[in-house]
């Protein structure tokens, strides 16, 4: 059972991170289309919800709509409604702050580093993708307790101080269903990773 | 370590269980990746020791750019100071400077290449990759070259001066229309330097340390001022601090012993300093300098010391005085229309500047008396009038006559003196390539440059590309009217604009805005605009494809200042690219390779990656030609080396004499300054400063190596005659088409005069009488002056916006909760998300107003007025009530208000409520030699909203 829940956590933030990622691609979005869920908790509901705001089928002016709301809401030029950087929510609406110089060492104490070396690293896509890459880390067992420990410290000293800014900003500014419904999966997820959960995960290494 | 009773503590519903999901799905998602690599221990090793270094550059937040350090932690710019190196700034910064890295890292800054979507001004985009972006450009240029010709395309290079990778490519592509934003600075007030020395850009001699020779042969800094009087004639060096050291160096000169003169209708920083302040009408400077002329010539007394204001060893490096002076003496006697009274005279001057006689003749009495001495004038004064030439030369006149020039504490002449750079790397040998072009059905072949728009269609004279008067071009295309290619009509068909934002600074907003949308059918009129810079300006809402630049801070290139003497800065790469900025480099190599692909003839490997495969050698060829000046003057920097020698080669090799000494060319030639030589020396390069640099021709570029006072003359060499002067190159083309320009014939004129000329102003009723009828209705003049650190590209700096200037730039905002607003598919749209700012807690650009003014029209400080022109131009603003402006005048900050780009932050959300002085600037109106928009010849009335 923990190893079905630590695979689940690491189906989630690899799916997260991906669809942050821009541009949004036809496999991303079929992938997370292609999934499927048993119980009735907020996590399988709001899937539900993003599932549900694909276009069927999902063809080249959907994705390319997708997209242009995508750039609208967090790519630029100018202001953007959902500023998807830490340090804009946390260091005076500015980038390269403390928080993405301290993603970074992070990233180095763990031995790697962003494949996509331009952009700051404290970006929501990098940040929920080096969750996954914990979350894998996770599944070697002398690797486990030290992946699910950092996971904590990561959520709660990096991610969590500034996601509900940015998903606030995401739901009201959104236009597409699709990222407002994006958004509350991903708080969802969030959520359901609290400290009691990856505590007891701890526990059970 | 899994236990059963663990276990069992758990329920289903305590965890999120992916049940049903199949294999394939869950390998799908897997196979999406984190994002992330791993790298090598040794790697992690050396990022982690990343510790902190300090990389010499130079700065970008205005054209002073000034050398700076910068400090870099674990790859990220973490503060700036000034080059302690650089004499140009020592190591200070001005607070654009320590505000740059929020330049730098602004969430605003241009990302990605985007394409637009929809119509030009909306301000909707798609991100699309660089390849895309190039494809899109390539595509239009090679059509446009085919159906017209190159031509037709504009590359605009903006107010940064590192530029020369774009000149070069445009150049090789084949356009003749490479420029930069000088046009619509400040061209009248450059017009004497240029004419009579063949420079530009008259400072005092306070730039401190400078490197001079010492009699026991060692290069000693020099700290003294020698200055012993300095008078400011609309200009502001505390605000508008682009020439750096005049700032510290106006306090210096002053706790030595110098008089400090400001001219100015408002109380600037500056003045502020000053041992007087003189409140001067708008648009009469020249009728002050003629006076002081006309005064010190009727009382100079060689005889008496206490007015001996001459000093006759001018002409040992002049020619042409008697001419000039009896043009300038022939309007003595002739009465002004305007007022009865005797041109030049005191009661004259009196009547037109607003000041008293009196005072004026203390002024020209002082000037004339105090040795050494400099006049000075600036760009928002006599630079933005239609007649700031006459002030111009006449400022030169005086500062000749008087003996100023080039003395120790006197006034200097910096474009003569500065360091050369860009050599073979600005492109200037292919437009000397020929081409053949259809010109009433026949063929016509000629040079490239032969088919430039202005040189050789409305504005001859014009030395920077008449920018200004683009809009009109673009609507109605280019007629050209000399040389060879006279007749041809062709068509403007590409801009490029880079790093500047005509559509606020260029002249008229709305005529700007008119040529840029205006249509032919479906197709817009201009095809192709593209806008490349890192932050948004109200241009880019206007482009059809943006490239996003690297920020000064992750690029390379050589700094352009104004100092006493040869000095060069290098800029150098301080942090990686961020998103996915390019170089300028890099835009000019991907640009070239696509237009190469795309089979465009010009475009060759050779001239492109095969020469320059670095970015370092294209600045290395740029630098080849520093410093590039004569050797001249008082104490001789190299008295090894022989006078008037043109100097190449970094100060060491010079110093040791590493050098080769070519006598038929008169080159001393040491080692090619290099990026990596700056580097390892501070990031400066310094050359010993000199004065006296006029004498025995020096540094002086005219024909005549002399400072002329005629600028066009006859000379004979080997028996032939030969025109000679600044004007005669144009006046022999107006001679050779029998057509004189459109805006000197409005003058009355039929070709550019010989000396000595008087025009006046436009819009103004208290000088010319064209305009006097306004003068009751339209009681106020506009003037505009220049707040560093909220112009037009510096805005959305967030710390800069806080700073309250000088009476125009005030924290008189009100309450507001601020619709957010992005742009968005359907244009400017508020967001949903609101933000509260508090009322006084960011600066606006207001409407600076004398309270005396403000109370006859029941104003208090912070109502809402609305400006209107004659023409019905109009803007609005808020007033803001003072005591330090002449009455019967408005100041506004130039580029402060009416922002209507969603790149500017904060600025963008008071646009309804601050000015644009551009809203009011006549269209049809640019200063008839140059071409330059008459942004300070403005009149309104004002009503309360």
């Amino acid at each position: 059972m923990t190893g079905d829940m630590l695979e689940t956590r690491l189906v989630l933030y690899r799916l997260l991170a991906a669809l942050y990622r821009y541009p949004l691609r036809e496999e991303t979005l079929e992938a997370l289309r292609s999934l499927s869920w048993e119980q009735d908790d907020a996590v399988a509901e709001a899937l539900r919800q993003v599932q549900s705001a694909l276009d069927t089928p999902l063809n080249e002016a959907a994705l390319e709509r997708l997209n242009v709301e995508m750039t609208r809401l967090m790519e630029g030029p100018g202001v953007t409604p959902a500023v998807p950087y830490a340090s804009y929510y946390l260091h005076g609406q500015q980038l390269m702050g403390p928080s993405a110089q301290a993603a970074r060492r992070i990233y180095l104490e763990w031995g790697v580093a962003p494949e996509q070396g331009t952009i700051p690293p404290d970006h929501i896509a990098l940040e929920l993708g080096f969750l996954s890459f914990l979350a894998e880390q996770t599944l070697e067992d002398d690797k486990r307790q030290d992946a699910l420990r950092a996971s904590l410290v990561f959520l709660r000293e990096h991610l969590l101080p500034w996601l509900p800014q940015f998903c606030a900003a995401l739901e009201t500014s959104a236009r597409e269903p699709f990222f407002g419904a994006l958004s509350r999966l991903t708080r969802q997820v969030v959520a359901a990773d609290d400290p009691r959960r990856l505590g007891q995960l701890i526990e059970l290494s | 370590m899994k236990t059963q009773n663990s276990e069992k503590q758990l329920s289903r519903r305590d965890f999120l269980k992916l049940s049903g999901v199949g294999a394939a799905s869950l390998a799908a998602l897997q196979g999406l990746g984190s994002g992330f690599k791993p790298i090598s221990a040794a790697a992690v090793r050396a990022a982690l020791q990343d510790n902190a270094k300090y990389v010499y550059t130079a700065c970008v937040m205005c054209p002073a750019e000034c050398g700076i350090k910068v400090k870099v932690e674990n790859g990220v710019a973490s503060a700036i100071y000034g080059n302690v190196y650089g004499p140009m700034n020592t190591n200070g910064v001005c607070a654009k400077g320590a505000a740059g890295l929020q330049m730098a890292y602004n969430a605003n800054r241009i990302k990605y290449p985007m394409i637009r979507v929809g119509e030009r001004g909306e301000g909707k985009f798609k991100r699309v990759s660089w390849d895309e972006a190039l494809d899109y450009i390539a595509d239009k240029l090679i059509a446009i070259k085919k159906k017209i010709g190159a031509e037709a395309a504009i590359m605009d290079a903006g107010d940064v001066t590192d530029r020369d990778p774009y000149w070069y490519l445009f150049r090789a592509f084949g356009s003749p229309h490479v420029t930069e934003h000088g046009a619509i600075c400040d061209t009248p007030r450059r017009h004497g330097p240029k004419i009579m020395f063949g420079g530009k850009r008259v400072e005092p001699d306070v730039m401190r340390p400078v490197l001079v020779r010492q009699p026991d042969g060692s290069l000693k800094n020099d700290y003294s001022y020698r200055t012993k009087l300095i008078i400011y004639a609309g200009w502001n060096p505390f605000t508008a601090t682009r020439i750096n050291y005049e700032s510290r160096g106006t306090v210096e000169a002053k706790l030595a012993g110098a008089k400090i003169i400001v001219i100015d209708p408002a109380l600037s920083n500056t003045a502020t300093k000053a041992d007087q302040w003189i409140p001067i009408r708008p648009g009469t400077d020249p009728d002050l300098f003629a006076a002081i002329l006309r005064y010190i010539l009727e009382n100079n007394d060689d005889n008496d010391p206490f007015r001996r204001y001459i000093d006759w060893s001018f002409q040992e490096y002049s020619q042409g005085w008697d001419e000039f002076l009896a043009a300038f003496k022939s309007r003595w006697n002739k009465k002004d229309p305007l007022n009865g009274l005797k041109y030049f005279s005191l009661e004259w001057a009196a009547e037109r500047t607003g000041i008293a006689a009196e005072k004026i003749a203390e002024l020209a009495h002082t000037y004339g008396i105090t040795k050494p001495a400099a006049l000075v004038w600036g760009m928002n004064g006599i630079g933005h009038h239609y007649n700031g030439y006459v002030a111009s030369i006449i400022g030169t006149a005086l500062n000749v006559i008087t003996g100023n020039m080039e003395v120790p504490g006197g006034a200097i002449d910096t474009e003569l003196v500065k360091s050369d750079k860009g050599g073979k790397a600005k492109g200037e040998d292919f437009v000397k390539r020929e081409v053949t072009r259809k010109v009433n059905g026949q063929d016509v072949t000629g040079k490239i440059e032969e088919l430039h728009m202005d040189y050789y269609g409305d504005w001859p004279a014009a030395w920077d590309d008449v920018v200004g008067d683009y809009p009109r071009r673009f609507l109605e295309g280019v007629t050209l009217r000399y040389g060879p290619f006279r007749g041809y009509k062709y068509p403007i068909k590409a801009f490029f604009m880079r790093t500047g934002n005509p559509v606020i600074t260029g002249s008229n907003t709305a005529h700007w805005i008119e040529a840029l949308t205006a249509k032919d059918g479906d197709e817009y009129r201009v095809e192709l605009v593209v806008y490349i810079d890192t932050p948004m300006l109200e241009t880019g809402l206007y482009a059809d494809v943006i490239l996003p630049e690297a920020s000064y801070l992750e690029r390379m290139s050589l700094s352009d200042i104004y100092p006493s003497h040869q000095v060069i800065y290098l800029r150098d790469f301080v942090i990686d690219k961020l998103h996915e900025s390019k170089t300028q480099y890099d835009i000019m190599i991907a640009l070239a390779k696509k237009l190469h692909e795309k089979g465009d003839p010009d475009i060759k490997p050779e001239d492109f990656w095969e020469k320059f495969p670095t970015e370092e050698d294209f600045w290395n060829e740029a630098l080849k030609v520093a410093p590039g000046r004569a050797h001249a003057g008082e104490p001789l920097p190299y008295p090894k080396y022989p006078v008037n020698y043109k100097l190449i080669g970094t100060p060491d090799s010079l110093e040791t004499g590493k050098v080769t000494i070519d006598d038929e060319k008169k080159v001393v030639q040491g080692e090619y300054v290099t990026a990596q030589w700056l580097r390892e020396h501070n990031g400066v390069a310094i050359w010993p400063m000199s004065w006296h640099r006029f004498n025995n021709g020096g540094v002086l570029k005219t024909a005549s190596k002399k400072v002329e006072f005629v600028w066009d003359y006859e000379v004979e060499k080997d028996g032939e005659k030969q025109r000679k002067g600044q004007y005669s190159k144009y006046n022999k083309l107006i001679e050779a088409a029998g057509e004189t320009p459109f805006a000197i014939a409005k003058l009355g004129w039929q070709k550019y005069p010989s000396t000595f000329y008087w025009f006046e102003t436009v819009w103004n009723p208290y000088t010319n009488p064209d305009y006097a009828k306004y003068k009751d209705e339209y009681a106020f003049q506009v003037i505009w002056g220049r707040v560093h650190h909220a112009m037009s590209g510096t805005q959305l700096v967030d710390w800069l916006g806080r700073i309250p200037t000088e009476d125009l730039w005030a924290p008189l905002n009100d309450e507001r909760v601020v619709d957010e607003i992005v742009i968005g598919e359907n244009g400017p749209t508020p967001s949903g998300r609101k933000v509260r700012l508090a009322k006084g807690s960011w600066c606006i650009g207001v409407i600076q107003m004398n309270a005396s003014d403000g109370h006859k029209l029941g104003l208090k400080t912070g109502d809402l007025v609305e400006l209107e022109t004659p023409l019905g131009h109009k803007t609005r603003g808020k007033v803001n009530l003072v005591e330090t402006i002449r009455p019967g005048v408005l100041r506004m900050a130039m580029g402060a208000g009416g922002r209507f780009s969603p790149g500017l932050g904060l600025t963008y959300d008071f646009r309804d409520v601050t000015p644009n002085g551009n809203d009011l600037t006549d269209p049809n109106k640019h200063s008839p030699i140059m071409g330059m928009p008459t942004y300070a010849d403005i009149i309104v009335k004002v009503k309360k909203l």
